[in-house]
């Protein structure tokens, strides 16, 4: 029963969110390509964004150690955003809905998050958390990260970007409360950003965002 | 003497008038941290058929909108066009 009623939940906010809140993800008529492997999961995002405050699109997404891929629809809206003149900050909601595979087993999943980024010329901070839920339990996952980062140096636009980051990665889920560290660099220039790094799970870090 | 006087009141009259049909618009726009957002302003602006050039300085938190000759660009048009990239505008100059 509380299955059913987390379900009928999760797709109403999949199907209604759009309308009720709002996210910038791009710009009107953007689209992003990101390619993402971090210390837990590889992931492909592909999304579409018809106006600044929502996006629409497909991920794909596969957890290393419970050898299990998630291939789902995904929404990302913009709650609040401030706009200072020596800063941005923001809040989003991310959803999902889409099949959970592993090995011959599937299952529909969905999940749910939220994210706030604050961000000035010199220093980045961010949280993110999502809980990830399955039909039939086949994932059943919150984990949360949490990012600083400071640029050594103040770049103007049309120079190379840099940016010296730290990942705290949190399951509050797991039996160890295990806990992941995952210091990295971001570098983008125009619509190309890429992040590479080492966790302390001993992962090498490579991330890729290009926006048309 | 009379000729140069005569060549260099011209060459003067000639750039001050180009000055008066080159039309510059400078715009503050609040929220401009980041050039991997912020780069979507210019593309969307150099979409414009009216648009001779457009430049972004961080520092100055300002956007440059260089216009073609006999061109306009109304400050709804860009105000449009920026909180569509989901920033705010803190002043426009022309």
């Amino acid at each position: 029963m509380i299955k059913f009623i987390f379900f009928k939940i999760l797709i109403i906010i999949v199907i209604f969110q759009q309308n009720l809140l709002a996210r910038p993800i791009s710009y009107s008529g953007g689209s992003t390509i990101m390619q993402k492997n971090s210390s837990r999961h590889n992931s492909y995002h592909i999304h579409y964004s018809p106006s600044y405050k929502y996006s629409i699109g497909y991920k794909g997404q596969y957890f290393r150690d419970q050898k299990m891929w998630l291939n789902g629809i995904q929404l990302n809206n913009l709650v609040k955003r401030w706009n200072k003149p020596d800063s941005q900050s923001n809040i989003y909601l991310k959803s999902s809905i889409g099949n959970a595979r592993s090995g011959s087993r599937d299952d529909i999943y969905g999940f749910i998050g939220s994210a706030f980024d604050y961000e000035t010329r010199r220093y980045y901070i961010s949280y993110e958390n999502i809980y990830y839920k399955s039909h039939n339990n086949l994932i059943n996952n919150f984990e949360q990260d949490l990012n600083f980062g400071i640029a050594p140096y103040i770049a103007n636009y049309g120079n190379l970007h840099s940016w010296i980051i730290l990942q705290i990665n949190h399951i509050p889920t797991n039996n160890n409360q295990e806990l992941t560290y995952t210091p990295y660099l971001r570098f983008f220039k125009g619509s190309f950003l890429t992040e590479l790094g080492y966790s302390s799970n001993n992962r090498v870090i490579f991330n890729f965002i290009k926006r048309f | 003497m009379f000729k140069k006087i005569i060549i260099t009141s011209s060459i003067f009259c000639f750039f001050s008038f180009s000055n008066l049909f080159a039309t510059e618009i400078k715009v503050k726009v609040d929220g401009m941290v980041c050039e991997f957002c912020v780069a979507s302003i210019e593309k969307n602006f150099r979409k414009l058929d009216q648009i001779e050039e457009v430049n972004v300085d961080f520092d100055k938190k300002l956007l440059s909108i260089s216009l073609k000759k006999d061109q306009q660009l109304s400050d709804e048009e860009i105000t449009k066009i920026i909180v569509n990239n989901g920033y705010n505008i803190n002043k426009i100059s022309r």
